[in-house]
């Protein structure tokens, strides 16, 4: 499903991050690694937020670097600590990412719905705490039909009710057999999801732990 | 209380003055390279000489106090300043020491021009105009202090939204094009302000010198190019804002064309006013094509700027160093009557160019180096 070859990613000359040769199918995969590891980077490229080098794709051709407006279409990521302009409201963004993504009808109110987005939904995002914007952050992760979603540490700042609803998408998502989900945590996650292998980053290299 | 001096000092006092460097070299350049001593002597026995002239400095001063409060503010929303928060469970003598040496050191330069001023109303024998500086200048300066207190005693302040927004909030969602503007326009505030003024201004005065003359299209042209060049930090910003404080967007499967022609949109909303005023002022001794030439010079010279900032990260003065040379260069092109619209396109062929080219390897090479 997911193909990873000659995969670097440098800061200014230097490099941080190295795949060889990865081959996933769907399922659910857990990131692990030290602070300053390299996590959030391979998250962020994976997502296309950040320029790296190697290929990067879909089996049916579907690459970073060689279609990036499909391949952004298929990806979704949730960020470890989510900023948005302060203006805006969580339902603003959810309808411009909706839109981008070509959300079916109903996801939106659905998973504003489910993460208990509703109250807050149209109070600008410079009101949320910390909590809050994760919510609206994980919400927009999975709009539209997302083929692989990246959680960048999801649970944190999490309630006990949210973090039901995520771990409850996730294996809703899982069931359908054709998402590949990445998720970086330090909490222990095996008891809630069923994870398909583990990952490390270690010496700048992913690596199954 | 002298290492906390320091530090709030560092966080209020001198990032202020950094962060407004221009206006102060602009100040300091105005006032002493161009006035002679007899010349502020002068200016300051006009402003003595009555209370309603008193009100100038005293409008510039409200300004200066207004922008002191408004970067208190925001250095106080930064995380990494939470820290001083603290500082209230220092004994009150020592909260007031604290607040009131940074509100000195924020108004000293409206305190000095203050006392300038009340030595000359003292000198002239108008004490009435001497007690009324001190006055102003004083109650300013407490309200500098008392608002930095009142920041400091109110870590949370609920924000209440009010009626109206919500009802703008749940009844609209905001265009892309239009959400970059607003971006714009609340974190730049004066800088766009500034900006808009000066351009228009320029313009009308350029477009008015036509009705004296018989000039070609060249000095119009140069206008335009110097008004494009004062719109680069803008620009700058929007920039910034599709690539650092809006990230989001990157990772969103909008296609080149998508994202070019929102550009393209923001950057026109921007010019409105320079349009409104080109349109209106035109001068009927020139092609009317030049007024679209002209449209079009000052879009692409924008949309030029945009894509060649996708190129490798470039901090302000770098930009606005190459901004002023490049300007300088279509001042020299524009005398030798290259046409407008061969400017135009070439930019806009520039921008597009860039823009697709770099897109997606664009990164700042210090993410965490900003705001």
């Amino acid at each position: 499903m997911l193909k990873i070859k000659g995969f670097t990613k440098s800061y200014s000359g230097n490099q941080v991050l190295k795949i060889d040769n990865l081959d996933l199918g769907a399922g659910l995969y857990w990131v692990q690694g030290d602070n300053g590891s390299g996590k959030t980077t391979f998250f962020r490229s994976m997502a296309g937020l950040l320029p790296c080098q190697g290929h990067v794709g879909f089996s049916d051709g579907v690459g970073l670097h060689q279609t990036p407006v499909k391949y952004r279409m298929l990806v979704n990521y949730a960020e470890a600590e989510p900023i948005y302009p302060g203006f805006l409201t969580a339902l603003d963004l959810l309808s411009f990412v909706g839109q981008a993504k070509r959300a079916p009808q109903g996801q939106i109110t659905s998973l504003i719905k489910n993460f208990g987005i509703a109250p807050y939904a149209n109070n600008p995002c410079e009101t949320y705490s910390s909590g809050m914007l994760k919510k609206l952050s994980l919400a927009i992760s999975f709009l539209g039909s997302p083929r692989m979603i990246l959680l960048d540490e999801p649970i944190i700042t999490l309630d006990a009710g949210a973090k039901a609803v995520l771990f409850d998408l996730i294996n809703k998502f899982l069931q359908k057999k054709d998402t590949l989900i990445f998720v970086s945590s330090h909490q222990e996650i095996k008891d809630d999801l069923a994870i398909h292998q583990t990952f490390r980053i270690r010496n700048k290299n992913l690596e199954p732990a | 209380m002298i290492r906390l001096l320091k530090i709030a000092y560092r966080v209020f006092a001198l990032s202020f003055y950094r962060d407004n460097m221009t206006l102060f070299v602009l100040v300091i350049g105005l006032g002493g390279g161009f006035m002679s001593g007899r010349e502020h002597m002068a200016l300051a026995q006009f402003f003595v000489s009555s209370p309603i002239l008193l009100l100038v400095p005293v409008a510039v001063w409200i300004v200066y106090t207004l922008k002191i409060s408004g970067h208190n503010t925001a250095m106080l929303k930064r995380s990494e300043n939470t820290f001083l928060f603290d500082t209230i469970i220092l004994p009150k003598s020592k909260q007031w020491i604290l607040i009131g040496s940074i509100a000195f050191a924020q108004f000293a330069p409206a305190f000095f021009y203050a006392l300038f001023l009340v030595a000359v109303a003292v000198g002239t024998q108008q004490m009435d105009s001497a007690l009324q500086v001190a006055g102003y200048s004083l109650v300013l300066y407490w309200l500098i202090a008392f608002h930095l207190l009142y920041l400091l005693r109110h870590p949370n302040p609920d924000k209440k939204i009010s009626t109206l927004v919500r009802l703008v909030n749940r009844s609209f969602r905001r265009p892309y094009f239009l959400l970059r503007l607003e971006w714009i326009l609340r974190k730049q505030t004066w800088t766009f302000i500034g900006t808009k003024t000066f351009g228009v201004l320029l313009l009308l005065g350029t477009l008015l010198l036509y009705t004296t003359d018989d000039y070609d299209y060249r000095i119009l042209a140069m206008t335009l190019a110097i008004i494009s060049s004062i719109h680069a930090q803008l620009v700058y910003e929007l920039h910034r804002f599709d690539n650092f404080h809006f990230s989001l967007v990157r990772q969103l499967p909008l296609s080149f064309l998508k994202r070019i022609s929102s550009t393209c949109g923001t950057i026109a909303w921007m010019l409105v006013p320079e349009i409104i005023i080109l349109f209106k002022f035109f001068p009927l001794t020139l092609p009317a094509t030049i007024m679209l030439e002209g449209f079009f010079f000052m879009m692409g010279l924008a949309v030029c700027f945009y894509g060649y900032l996708y190129r490798r990260d470039l901090g302000t003065e770098s930009a606005m160093r190459k901004v002023f040379l490049v300007s300088m260069v279509l001042i020299v092109i524009i005398l030798f009557e290259v046409p407008l619209w061969l400017l135009a396109t070439m930019s806009i062929a520039a921008g597009f160019y860039w823009m697709n080219k770099y897109y997606y390897w664009f990164e700042y090479e210090a993410e965490t180096s900003s705001e």
